[in-house]
């Protein structure tokens, strides 16, 4: 019988109704999409990074994990040194530069050859490998993206690139230029942000790391592998307090709709709410009603906020390629959790101001 | 339907015509009730005794702000007397909390308002059930079925209070005043809202479940015709029952 009412409350108001569903279905996508699209861009750069193929990087002492933040002040001459440390197979420079021209880049300037060695090389999907000091090489998003083709001549860092090939996204950049270019370009001549190093065998990392360790005392020596864990929110300083304001801000909405709601709900039902106390209804049966009432429509728009994170995935991706979204079945609960919560706490004073009304006055309002 | 007048020995008897001495099943003593309208204390009711024996049907009469619907509202257990006893079935509605008025509400006393006062969204079968689920028995699908074949409401149930005349809404609200068996039914001018022909039907439905199945029924009404179908008439002005003297 509750359900009965309480279905037939909630189809009596259908626009009312369908505003804070909506609401909380905008509530929980936003949580969903924008941890989404910070860890999805998090671990698919950590991915990238990764799928260099190296067992472990080397930067200047101090750096961060976010490499692309960091200048070029290593001598390149240091790679000799790495390469003559036993286990390592192979050493491959990179210069990273950081661009906003277009869009947010990090561009890698690397050696063609050293990178190969130690990557494996790359998947071309159309074009050829760098050969001249203005090929430009683009991963397949990049190139989907800025509308890329290969031939296609494309401004970056204020120079002119010709752009040579089209790439499978996954190495470590997007974007990738000659590294004796790009030295010259950000004045940074002989000069590298980091080296990967490619063991001979991935279980002689950490005999590697050591030696590096023993050679290059301050050096910041990482085993590539543990990038992915490295590259979550709580390691990026602020982005998780972006993370726990952006949520707020989406309870906020949630909360404050569905308290309208509610509230403006227990306005209209307020003979209503007489005609159940004359029957017998107590507090408790009040308060339940209503906030079973509002799980209901909150329930409603935890699943529709689920579709509209797939569907705003799907729109994002069509428009921006190269900004993954991460959807998990973890953080879609979680923000249900949160959305219900938030509606609990919107509905409860609403809830409570009914439980309280006085029954005749409530009889007699109009 | 098992509604019946328990007879008792007269210790403070009352004798309804036709019927034995009985214990008052709703006696009132010395009640008052104020009003606060800003500093003013407004009296509606001014020690009003008043007493109704089981089974029995009493109409009150008066005129407007005399007092009746508080009458009404106190001994249902809706409003709070501020002074005096209200007793219902032997239980004392002033020594109780809201709480237990809202149970004592729920098992003891029947409403029907002058507006119907069904809930717009459900259906004349759920404005009857909710009574059913509120109680607390669950639905009694026999006694759902007795009530309201009694009431002639078996081919509208599944409509809504809009798609219902007047009449008929006035005969769910009986219909869910009476599904669980209250000792007694308080009517706020059920009349009030129909025509003639709906009153008249409204009114021998009243007596009916009163005659025939013993329930007792106070109900308020400015119609003088509509108390010819009572036992008996109890008249009030300014706050108190000046039983015997037509308040109009």
């Amino acid at each position: 019988m509750m359900g009965e009412l309480i279905v037939r409350n909630l189809l009596h108001r259908p626009l009312r109704t369908l505003i804070g569903v909506l609401a909380v279905a905008v509530e929980v996508a936003l949580v969903v999409l924008i941890v989404g699209l910070t860890s999805g861009m998090l671990s698919e750069t950590a991915k990238r990074i990764e799928g260099i193929g190296a067992d472990v990087m080397v930067q200047p002492p101090a750096a961060s994990f976010l490499i692309g933040i960091t200048g070029a002040p290593m001598p390149i001459k240091i790679g000799d040194k790495l390469a003559e440390l036993k286990y390592v197979r192979s050493v491959a420079p990179a210069l990273l530069q950081f661009s906003s021209q277009g869009g947010v880049d990090v561009v890698y300037g690397i050696d063609r050859d050293s990178f190969r060695a130690v990557s494996g090389g790359f998947v071309f999907l159309q074009g050829r490998d760098m050969e001249g000091p203005d090929d430009l090489l683009v991963d397949d998003l990049a190139a989907s993206a800025k509308h890329i083709q290969v031939g296609d001549t494309f401004r970056l860092l204020n120079h002119d690139w010709r752009v040579v090939a089209i790439i499978e996204h996954g190495k470590g950049a997007r974007l990738f230029v000659p590294l004796a270019t790009l030295q010259d370009l950000v004045g940074a001549p002989d000069r590298a942000t980091i080296f990967w190093l490619k063991c001979t065998r991935p279980e002689h990392t950490d005999d590697v790391m050591d030696e590096i360790r023993h050679l290059l005392p301050g050096y910041t020596v990482r085993p590539v592998s543990a990038m992915l864990t490295l590259m979550t929110s709580t390691n990026i300083p602020g982005l998780q307090t972006f993370i726990n304001a952006m949520i707020s801000l989406a309870v906020a909405i949630g909360l404050l709709v569905i308290f309208l709601t509610m509230y403006t709900t227990v306005l209209e039902r307020t003979r209503d709410i007489g005609v159940l106390k004359s029957l017998g209804a107590g507090r408790a049966f009040i308060v339940r009603a209503l906030m079973t009432e509002s799980a209901g429509l909150c329930l409603l728009g935890i699943v529709a906020g689920a579709g509209l994170s797939y569907a705003g995935r799907a729109a994002f991706h069509t428009g921006f390629p190269t900004l993954p979204i991460d959807i998990t079945l973890g953080w879609v609960l979680r923000a249900g959790g949160i959305a219900l919560a938030g509606a609990m706490l919107g509905a409860s004073y609403p809830a409570w101001m009914a439980s309280r009304k006085d029954p005749v006055e409530a009889l007699s309002y109009d | 339907m098992a509604i019946t007048a328990t007879i008792q020995q007269p210790a403070e008897g009352l004798i309804v015509p036709g019927k034995k001495s009985l214990e008052p099943i709703l006696k009132t003593e010395n009640l008052w009730k104020l009003y606060h309208t800003g500093k003013v204390d407004v009296p509606a009711l001014r020690g009003v005794n008043f007493a109704v024996a089981p089974g029995e049907s009493v109409a009150v009469m008066g005129p407007s702000g005399c007092g009746k619907s508080s009458l009404l509202y106190v001994i249902g257990g809706l409003a709070q007397a501020s002074k005096g006893r209200v007793l219902v079935d032997g239980n004392d509605l002033t020594a109780m909390s809201d709480a237990e008025r809202t149970k004592l509400r729920r098992s003891k006393i029947g409403f029907v308002f002058q507006r119907f006062n069904l809930l717009p969204t459900l259906t004349a079968k759920g404005n009857i059930a909710i009574a059913q689920f509120i109680h607390g028995d669950g639905f009694d699908p026999h006694r759902f079925d007795v009530v309201t074949s009694l009431l002639g409401l078996a081919g509208r149930l599944q409509h809504k209070p809009s798609e219902l005349s007047g009449g008929e809404q006035q005969r769910v609200a009986i219909a869910r005043a009476i599904i669980n068996e209250p000792k007694i039914l308080l009517a706020d001018e059920p009349t009030g809202n129909l025509d003639s022909k709906n009153s008249e039907a409204v009114l021998q439905m009243l007596r009916q479940l009163n005659k025939d199945l013993g329930q007792t029924i106070v109900m308020i009404t400015h119609n003088p015709e509509a108390t010819t179908y009572f036992d008996r008439v109890v008249h009030m002005r300014d706050g108190v029952i000046v039983d015997g003297v037509p308040a109009d």
